[in-house]
């Protein structure tokens, strides 16, 4: 049985009243699942990298294949059978994306490349729609700061830094509270003089799951626009747009066991009504003239070119794999090794652990310093045994000098991941430990 | 033991040469690899013969680029600036003595760049 029935008591009372039931049944059948991944075919490789990208299973790789080699097509307008097939699939993931999400409509989901682009575009679109009364117009004259947190990851953070740059404003930090924000802050940070906020809905370091709902309901008080990073929360915890209360929200599919290059951009539509596009070519046009172009209806006015077909539908894929093992008890398998993870990285003398210790809100991250090794050589000590983590600033700066250190070493899990791998990891740590000692 | 961390690697991260400020130095220069968070800073002060006289470092990262700051300021103490520019990616990686994977490659060579920006090599 691949799971661990004790460590519950120290770490989180939440998990205890639910405890005696996973001993008796356990809800997943993880060596199982594991078959499902091509890559885990030998025990001895543990892939603990997901905050980075997910393992795709292989109904997603099976979806894509079938795309490119039966009903290969660009979509939309071409009336042979393998375009409309392509069509069809193209815009039945819209739909299941909009229900996975809790959207009004599918006319909300706009399919970019990840949360990179979908982050810039949404910055762009906010900055260049003059018809946001709350935004733009106002902006030079009103003074509007822009607020967002320490925890956020670049793809986020430094579109909304050059904005302030270049408008001119103030950019506002929502500091750390040990590994989740301060929400006392917060609320004074947040003002009526506040246009935009934008926060991370769970660390890619700590893992924390943010009460981004609060946050947003501040900002909504003060007339602001929220945004939400969710890219380390898909695949995860249930992410509903209504229920986070946000304007707007992105994420990337390859964490949540796409296909990279694919990733979906969530707009109100309120709001999206009011945007102009901020990337222009074929597709995102009615007509075109010498002179000027009109564009054509939401959502397809904000997809410029030929998107990542093959990726969407695998999206489509991940997401139904992911409905049909279960996003609660996913996230239930998952704290359950985070939870044994910190507990057994803490009983190694000199390791420090940087994490959400509160798993039932933990994606299931956990990073960590040594004060034997610096983070790389730890990181390259567990590669040599097969353990795949990853050392670095994972992309969040800000989030590692709030945390007093320069890099940290990250292990994150999955639905694939078991016990065996987490022992496998903090026996890597002990090695590390006992080489540079 | 591992073939990386060699035991003389090992030995020069944890008892580095030459690791130190120095307050009369001819020339301070900081090094950097921000995706790792390894940190340098070279003093170098030359004699009047125009050799290097006297080179210490100061830092925090990796064993690698630690103990390579330690292994290159001992092999240029007493070289000419003209030497010392000449140095190459191979002679680094003969002071290690193994292979150095390609992720590794900016650890290995953070204080030879550093050294020769130092020099303006």
């Amino acid at each position: 049985m691949d799971y661990p029935v004790q460590s519950k008591a120290t770490h989180s009372a939440g998990h205890k009243t639910t405890l005696c039931i996973r001993i008796q049944k356990p809800m997943l059948d993880i060596k199982k699942i594991r078959k499902d991944f091509p890559q885990l075919k030998d025990d001895n490789y543990h892939y603990l990298d997901a905050a980075a990208s997910s393992l795709t299973p292989m109904v997603v790789l099976d979806v894509v294949s079938d795309y490119y080699r039966n009903y290969r097509a660009n979509v939309h307008r071409a009336l042979f059978k393998e375009a409309v097939t392509a069509t069809e699939k193209y815009e039945d993931v819209r739909k299941k994306i909009a229900e996975f999400i809790g959207a009004e409509s599918q006319d909300e989901i706009i399919f970019t490349s990840g949360a990179t682009e979908s982050s810039n575009m949404l910055v762009r679109m906010l900055e260049e729609s003059p018809n946001l009364s709350t935004w733009t117009s106002d902006v030079q004259v009103g003074g509007w700061n822009i607020v967002t947190t320490e925890m956020e990851h670049h793809s986020a953070l430094v579109p909304l830094q050059q904005l302030a740059i270049r408008i001119g404003q103030e950019l506002r930090y929502i500091p750390l509270e040990r590994f989740g924000l301060d929400y006392s802050k917060a609320e004074r940070l947040i003002t009526e003089k506040t246009g935009l906020v934008s926060v991370i809905l769970a660390s890619n370091v700590t893992g924390t799951v943010n009460d981004v709902r609060r946050i947003a309901d501040v900002a909504h008080k003060h007339g602001g626009t929220v945004l939400a990073d969710v890219t380390a929360a898909v695949g995860h915890i249930p992410v509903d747009a209504r229920e986070l209360g946000v304007d707007a929200l992105y994420f990337s599919g390859h964490k949540m066991m796409a296909p990279t290059g694919v990733g979906v951009l969530w707009v109100k539509r309120a709001l999206l009504g009011k945007f102009q596009p901020s990337i222009f070519g074929g597709h995102m046009i009615s007509s075109v003239s010498k002179e000027d172009a009109e564009w054509a209806t939401i959502p397809k006015r904000f997809e410029a070119g030929t998107k990542n077909i093959g990726g969407v539908i695998g999206l489509g894929a991940a997401i139904d794999y992911i409905a049909d093992i279960g996003i609660k008890q996913i996230h239930e398998h998952v704290s359950e090794l985070t939870d044994y993870a910190i507990e057994k990285l803490e009983e190694i003398y000199g390791v420090r652990v940087l994490a959400e210790h509160d798993t039932g809100k933990n994606t299931g991250v956990v990073s960590f310093v040594c004060d034997f090794a610096h983070p790389h050589d730890v990181a390259e000590i567990l590669a040599r045994d097969r353990v795949a983590v990853r050392p670095g600033h994972h992309c969040a700066m800000p989030l590692h000098e709030a945390l007093g250190v320069s890099a940290t070493t990250r292990a994150s899990f999955h639905v694939y991941n078991t016990k065996e791998d987490v022992t496998a990891f903090v026996e890597g740590v002990k090695k590390a430990k006992e080489i540079f000692k | 033991m591992d073939s990386l961390y060699q035991e003389h690697i090992l030995e020069h991260y944890r008892h580095p040469h030459n690791r130190g400020r120095m307050e009369d130095c001819d020339v301070k220069q900081k090094g950097t690899n921000i995706s790792c968070g390894d940190d340098l800073v070279l003093y170098l002060k030359w004699g009047v013969d125009g050799k290097l006289s006297k080179i210490m470092f100061e830092g925090f990262g990796c064993a690698i680029s630690q103990s390579g700051a330690s292994m290159l300021t001992d092999k240029v103490k007493g070289m000419t600036k003209k030497a010392i520019a000449a140095l190459a990616q191979k002679d680094m990686y003969e002071l290690y003595g193994t292979e150095i994977s390609p992720q590794r490659e900016k650890c290995a060579l953070l204080a030879l760049n550093t050294l020769k920006e130092a020099i303006g090599a």
